[in-house]
Formats: structure tokens, C-alpha cells, sequence
């Protein structure tokens, strides 16, 4: 239980410190510093925040930030049509060590 | 082709100043360079500067009637001035010039507003009927030369141009929030609209009668689509064998007039038909004229010169550089008069420039094909997305895409995204609108560049209304593309094709354009033709193609459509761009005019120097950059270009007392 509530924390920790990353790379970059009403769940192609250049720039910023290679057949709204598809993408794709993907790019 | 002005009174007489109709006048010398003239009364000013091409000696307008109680200013041409003028003299009217003028002021004597049934043009003029203080004002039917007014202290102003409007000083002048909230959803004012509060504009196909101090407007012609019942079961070769003839007398009776018409040859299909069918038929010796691009992604040079060893025309090409297109694009705004979500209409004023250098005063241009006979791809979308929509779940229907956007879907890595980009809401097909939901959904996230101020000024709730009421009767029986092509006609073809890439850019440089397209008789043709041979599958144009695709090379007539633009951030944020761009989109300039949130549009010209952008974010620059300088050449700075009164040749004064 203990264990268990370590892990919890320190995986909450690691996504929050991503997601937050994720979230201030879409707000300035697609919305030019404006974040209202930008929900975690709000469909970024339904909605119209990013377009098919859009795509292509966060998946340049997520292989260039996080040091992952995004396979073709990864390409698919379930895994970057709204941030918390994005974040849940990011986690399976770092397995669990996104400050060590992070730290490098330092 | 010129320019025309007036001023009338609605009920009380007197007060109209020549000097006023001068200053008048001097806004609009570049339509007109060749001569002017005025006729004032006690209720009515009416005044027009002319570039002579029909009836060169003796055309000076204004222009009488027998009597002379029927006086016309007139921007425009007729092509069918001949035939109306024989029938017109054998019922007894009398002529004093060779010029299509005067062809129109007696056939509205004899008709009245009827007499617009038989003209075969693009035009705006003015009839001013003395006797009866009448005026009569009206505009072609899909909307060639332009007409804005305003009502201001009891009279009614109009002119070719704003400016001219706004020469008169008691006229107010600031910009309307909603016009501006329309240019950044639907790309152009909405019909009628001008970007400025108060002024409107007469609408293509519409005729205004001002008497007895009351205005009134009419409709009298629309885009005649219906629910396609006529003509469904038509045989392809015969409309197409129809198309083709009524294409060549098209181009026939535009070849009227008395200085040699030269043609705009981009190399596409549409332009090359023509410069092809021109040199077969009618001129073996013309002289074509065609924009290359510095950025290869926008050329298409290489098309040109494949027509012009074709053709053996004598050929003349301009080379639009970035820098270039960032150095005119003031210019441009102030002919055209509107914020513009683009850069296209730059090149085509630059061009304009060169025709005029080389003596030309009249070309050919292939504009109005694509909407005439099914040449977007906006339209091939739509049909696609009808497709897909049937059977939603099919991964086969969606290949479709892949055919449709050969030139998105080079990006393999991409595929799947942008097949669920294009079938989003394919359940709001049943909307009469959809066609066009996704583009102004898209363009209308560039109003998040709009300061708090501008946000809140307009209620886009209205604009569904407003949308509403621009469609016909019948519309939501009609077949997709119908309704898809009618939208686009009435919403975007007057709006900014025939005017921010047509008839403003070239008037810049007193160049008429002349669109044989645009004929009526071929509008009106391919309304009653099917939809399945307007877009065959998802070949675009197909009965265009059947008609007249086999005079220019299968290298061109097969060639994926390459739709025409112009470079956007590359070219606004180059250094060797007017300094009006820098100057306005900086901080300050931003906030002191208000309409945009300085921080937004600074992050904006930040990203667009390090990378291209999306395609919304290069709209919102130009779309942002454009509004300022709009603001600072019309608003703040009137006038915002030299100019100076312009004293007419031709002065007909008929006051009772000078000082009216």
C-alpha cells in the first residue's frame, strides 16, 4: 500500500511536470498565450486550435523535446486530439521515465 | 471601363458644389485617365473620368438623350452594343456618339429598368431623369465593376470607389465591427456590406430607384441554380458541343473595341482555353501577359511557357517576388478598399502595372470558371464528404480523401489524421451551409486576434440570420454542389475575386478586365446543367473540359488543379517590405488603434518569422496587417495616397443660380 502510494505520487508528479509542458507548448504556440477555454478534453481538430501544419509542429515538438521517434501508425487523433489523449500518449511512449527524456534535452 | 460619382438630393433642392464632384473625381483619375466630365443641377451632381475604348472621339460622358432630359454616367461595357444599337435606330432613336453608352441611355428610355434584361455586361451606371427627378442606379449580374453609397444630410453620395464617397468630408468615416468579424470568418463583407459603417454596396444583379425622396432597391437577376430537375437526363456531348459554342462567342464579343485586347495566360486550364480558342479563332498575333513566382510552391511558370511555345503568342511574364509583393501591399489596400486575408490580389496589381506599361488597356482573364463550372475543390469536398457520409464507417470511402488532396496526403505519416480532419460533422451534411461550415469555422479562429473591444462589438448570433437571408427560395432542395456553388458565388465571386483580384488591381493601372466566363448566357447554361457532369466522380469541370479541354495540351487540361496564391507571412515579414507593415504591427501601433490584442499579434509575427505557419495563422497577419493600414489610410490618415481635385473636360451646368 505504501509502495503503491509512492508510485501514485511520484507518477503524478512526472505527468504533471509533461502535461504542463504539453499544455504551455499548446497555449502559446496555437493560442498565442491565451488558455481560456482550453479544456484538457477539448478536441484540437473539432475545435480548430491546431490544423493539419499544427500536427505536424507538435509532433516536431514532441520528438524533439521528449527524444521519442513517433511511428506512422501512431499517427491517430486517439493519441493527439486533445491534451489528455496527448498526455496518455506521452506516459505509454516514455514507459514511466519522462525527467531523464526531459533532463537530456538540457 | 471608369469611373462614376453623384451626389443627389432626396427631397429638398440646392447645395451641390462642382468643387465637391471634383474632389470627387480626383479619387477616381486611375480609372480613368483619359478624359472627364460633370452635369449639375439643382438636385443632381453626376460626374465620371473615362478610359477610352469604344467610340474613342466624342465619348466624353455624362451622355444625353434626344432631349437631353436623360443624363448617364456609366463605368462599363456592353458587348452587345451593336445589335441593340441597330434595333434601337431602326425604332427611331437618334445617336450623337459611336460609344455603348449611349446604347443603354435609350434602351432605358424605351424599357425602363427592364432594359437590364438585354445587356450583356459588366457595369454600374447612374441615369439621371431630370424632368421626372429620378435617379436609376444599377450593377451587373454577378457583380464586375463596383457601386457603393451612402445617405448622408438628405442626399444620397455613390461612386465607383468609397474613396470618392469619402471625399465628401461631412461623410463619417470609421470601420464596422461586423464587417470586420465577416472578412475574418467568410474572407469578404457579406453581401452589400463595405467594411465601413454606413456605406453599403449596391448589389450585383440589383438596381436602385431613388424618387420622391425615397429609395428603393430591387433584385433583378440571381444565380439560376434550381432543384436540377431540367436537363438531368441531357447528353453529355450535346450540352457540352452548346458550352463550347456559347464559349466562343463569349470570347467573341469581348473582342469588341476600338484598342487592341490583350490576355492574362497563368497556365492553367482556364486561362489557357481561352488564350488557345483567341489565337485559333479570333487573333493569332495576341499578346499574353502572366505572373511567375519567386517561391517555386506558388508558380507555375513552367505551364506558361509550355502555352506560349503552344500558342506562339507574344508573351510578357512578371516575376513576383516576396519582397516585391511585401513593398505593394499598401498600395493594393488602398484600391481594394478591404482588409484582405491574402496576398493574391498583390501579384495581379503588380501585372496590371506591366500591361498598362506595355499599351494595353484591355485583357482577357479566365476568373469565373471555377465557379461557374465546378472547379474548387471546396465543391469536390463537398461531393467527397456526401460520399463518405453514406456509409460513414467505410475505410474505403475515405481513400477518397487521398484523391481528393493528392498534394496534403504526400505526407504518408499524416494520413489518418487528416482523413478524420475531413470527416468531421458528417453528420451536419443535412445543414443547407455545411459546404462551407469547416472553411469559415477554420478562418474565424483568426478572430482570436481581435483586442476585448472588437470581441464584443459584433454578436456572431447575427450572423446566422444574416447568412439565412442571403439564400433563395428553394435553396435547400438543390443538389450539394449547387448549393455549394451558389454560396460561393454570392458570398465570395463579387465580394473579392471580381474585385480584390479583379476589377480594383486592375483599375489601379486604368486595365480593364473582360471574363467571357462570366457571360451570362454561360452562367445561366450551366445553372440548368447536372451535377454529375459539372463534376464527373471527382474530375473537376467536367463539362468545361469536354467543351473546350482538347484546344489546349493534355499537359494542362489534366493537370491537378493548382489553385492560385501568393505568399503570405514570407512576403508581409520580409525585410524588403513597405515599412507601413513594421510600423503598424508593432506594439504600440496595435494598442493605440485598439482592434487587435498587441501581445497575441506580437507572438504571432514571432512565430511567423521563425516558421511558415498555418494556413489560419498567415490568413490573421495579412488579415491583421491589412485592417491597420486600412485604418490608417481611410480612417485616421485620409486620404491616405496623393490626390488631387480633377477639373473636368466637360462641365454641363444647368442651375437655376450658381450657387444652386
Amino acid at each position: 500500500m505504501e509502495a503503491g502510494g509512492l508510485y501514485s505520487f511520484e507518477r503524478v508528479t512526472m505527468e504533471t511536470n509533461y502535461s504542463t509542458v504539453l499544455r504551455g507548448f499548446i497555449v502559446e504556440n496555437f493560442l498565442f498565450g491565451d488558455d481560456a477555454g482550453l479544456d484538457e478534453n477539448s478536441s484540437f481538430l473539432e475545435s480548430g486550435i491546431v490544423d493539419s501544419t499544427g500536427m505536424l509542429e507538435i509532433i516536431s515538438f514532441l520528438e524533439a523535446t521528449f527524444h521519442i521517434t513517433i511511428e506512422d501508425d501512431e499517427l491517430i487523433p486517439g493519441n493527439f486530439d486533445c491534451l489528455v489523449k496527448l498526455n496518455a500518449f506521452l506516459a505509454r511512449k516514455l514507459n514511466g521515465n519522462p525527467i531523464k527524456a526531459m533532463s537530456r534535452k538540457s | 471601363m471608369c469611373g462614376i460619382a453623384g451626389k443627389v438630393r432626396l427631397t429638398e433642392a440646392g447645395g451641390l458644389d462642382p468643387r465637391l464632384m471634383e474632389a470627387m473625381l480626383g479619387m477616381l483619375r486611375h480609372r480613368g485617365p483619359d478624359e472627364c466630365g460633370m452635369y449639375v443641377d439643382d438636385r443632381a451632381m453626376l460626374g465620371q473620368t473615362r478610359l477610352s475604348i469604344i467610340g474613342i472621339r466624342g465619348g466624353v460622358q455624362p451622355i444625353h438623350n434626344e432631349d437631353e432630359t436623360l443624363w448617364i454616367v456609366y463605368n462599363g461595357e456592353i458587348f452587345n452594343y451593336i445589335e441593340l444599337r441597330e434595333t434601337l435606330i431602326r425604332a427611331g432613336h437618334r445617336f450623337y456618339t459611336n460609344t455603348d453608352t449611349e446604347v443603354i441611355l435609350h434602351l432605358f428610355e424605351e424599357k425602363g429598368p427592364a432594359c437590364l434584361g438585354e445587356l450583356n455586361g459588366q457595369f454600374a451606371f447612374a441615369i439621371w431623369d431630370s424632368r421626372r427627378r429620378r435617379l436609376f442606379i444599377a450593377r451587373d449580374r454577378v457583380g464586375i465593376r463596383p457601386l457603393h453609397y451612402t445617405v448622408r444630410d438628405g442626399s444620397l453620395i455613390f461612386a465607383s470607389e468609397i474613396k470618392a464617397v469619402f471625399a465628401d468630408r461631412s461623410v463619417p468615416r470609421e470601420l464596422d465591427p461586423a464587417a470586420l468579424h465577416h472578412v475574418f470568418t467568410f474572407w469578404s463583407p457579406l453581401p452589400g456590406e463595405t467594411p465601413f459603417t454606413g456605406v453599403r454596396e449596391l448589389e450585383p444583379g440589383h438596381y436602385m430607384v431613388l424618387s420622391g425622396g425615397r429609395m428603393t432597391v430591387t433584385k433583378y437577376w440571381d444565380i439560376p441554380f434550381s432543384d436540377n430537375g431540367e436537363g438531368e437526363n441531357a447528353c453529355a456531348g450535346e450540352l457540352a458541343e452548346e458550352l463550347r459554342s456559347l464559349i466562343l462567342d463569349a470570347i467573341r464579343i469581348r473582342l469588341r473595341s476600338d484598342v487592341p485586347v490583350g490576355c492574362y495566360l497563368s497556365g492553367g486550364l482556364d486561362s489557357s482555353a481561352i488564350a488557345s480558342l483567341l489565337v485559333k479563332h479570333f487573333d493569332a498575333g495576341v499578346m499574353t501577359f502572366g505572373i511567375r513566382f519567386e517561391d517555386k510552391r506558388f508558380d507555375e511558370g513552367a505551364y506558361q511557357d509550355l502555352m506560349v511555345s503552344e500558342l506562339g503568342t507574344r508573351h510578357t511574364g512578371l516575376e513576383a517576388t516576396n519582397g516585391m509583393i511585401g513593398e505593394a501591399f499598401p498600395a493594393v489596400l488602398w484600391h481594394c478598399e478591404r482588409p484582405l486575408l491574402r496576398t493574391a490580389p498583390v501579384p495581379l496589381f503588380l501585372l496590371s502595372r506591366l500591361v498598362h506599361d506595355r499599351g494595353y488597356k484591355v485583357v482577357l482573364t479566365g476568373e469565373g470558371a471555377d465557379e461557374v463550372f465546378g472547379g474548387y475543390n471546396i465543391f469536390r469536398e463537398t461531393k467527397a464528404r456526401h460520399f463518405i457520409a453514406r456509409k460513414p464507417q467505410s475505410p474505403f470511402r475515405r481513400l477518397i480523401l487521398r484523391k481528393l488532396y493528392p498534394y496534403i496526403f504526400t505526407e504518408a505519416r499524416e494520413q489518418t489524421m487528416m482523413q478524420s480532419f475531413f470527416s468531421r460533422d458528417l453528420d451536419s451534411l443535412a445543414d443547407p451551409l455545411s459546404s462551407h461550415r469547416i472553411r469559415w469555422q477554420n478562418t474565424g479562429r483568426s478572430r482570436m486576434f481581435f483586442s476585448g473591444g472588437l470581441q464584443r462589438a459584433h454578436d456572431a448570433g447575427e450572423d446566422a440570420r444574416q447568412l439565412q437571408s442571403l439564400l433563395p427560395p428553394g435553396f435547400e432542395t438543390w443538389d450539394p454542389l449547387a448549393r455549394a456553388q451558389y454560396v460561393e458565388m454570392r458570398i465570395f465571386l463579387s465580394n473579392y475575386l471580381l474585385s480584390s483580384q479583379g476589377d480594383r488591381v486592375a483599375m489601379a493601372h486604368s486595365l480593364e478586365l473582360r471574363m467571357p466566363y462570366l457571360d451570362y448566357r454561360i452562367v445561366e447554361f450551366m445553372g440548368r446543367a447536372p451535377a454529375r457532369l459539372k463534376i464527373r466522380g471527382l474530375r473537376e469541370k467536367y463539362l468545361m473540359k469536354r467543351a473546350v479541354g482538347g484546344d489546349v495540351p493534355k499537359a494542362i487540361s489534366s493537370r491537378p488543379k493548382h489553385p492560385y496564391r501568393a505568399p503570405v507571412g514570407n512576403s508581409l515579414l520580409h525585410p524588403g517590405a513597405s515599412a507601413m507593415i513594421r510600423d503598424l504591427l508593432s506594439a504600440d501601433a496595435l494598442k493605440r488603434k485598439g482592434l487587435f490584442d498587441a501581445g497575441k499579434v506580437t507572438k504571432l509575427c514571432g512565430k511567423l518569422a521563425a516558421r511558415p505557419g498555418s494556413e489560419v495563422e498567415n490568413m490573421a497577419i495579412a488579415g491583421i496587417a491589412s485592417t491597420q493600414i486600412i485604418h490608417d489610410q481611410f480612417i485616421t490618415g485620409f486620404p491616405g495616397r496623393e490626390t488631387s481635385p480633377l477639373r473636368p473636360d466637360l462641365l454641363v451646368d444647368r442651375r437655376t443660380s450658381p450657387t444652386g
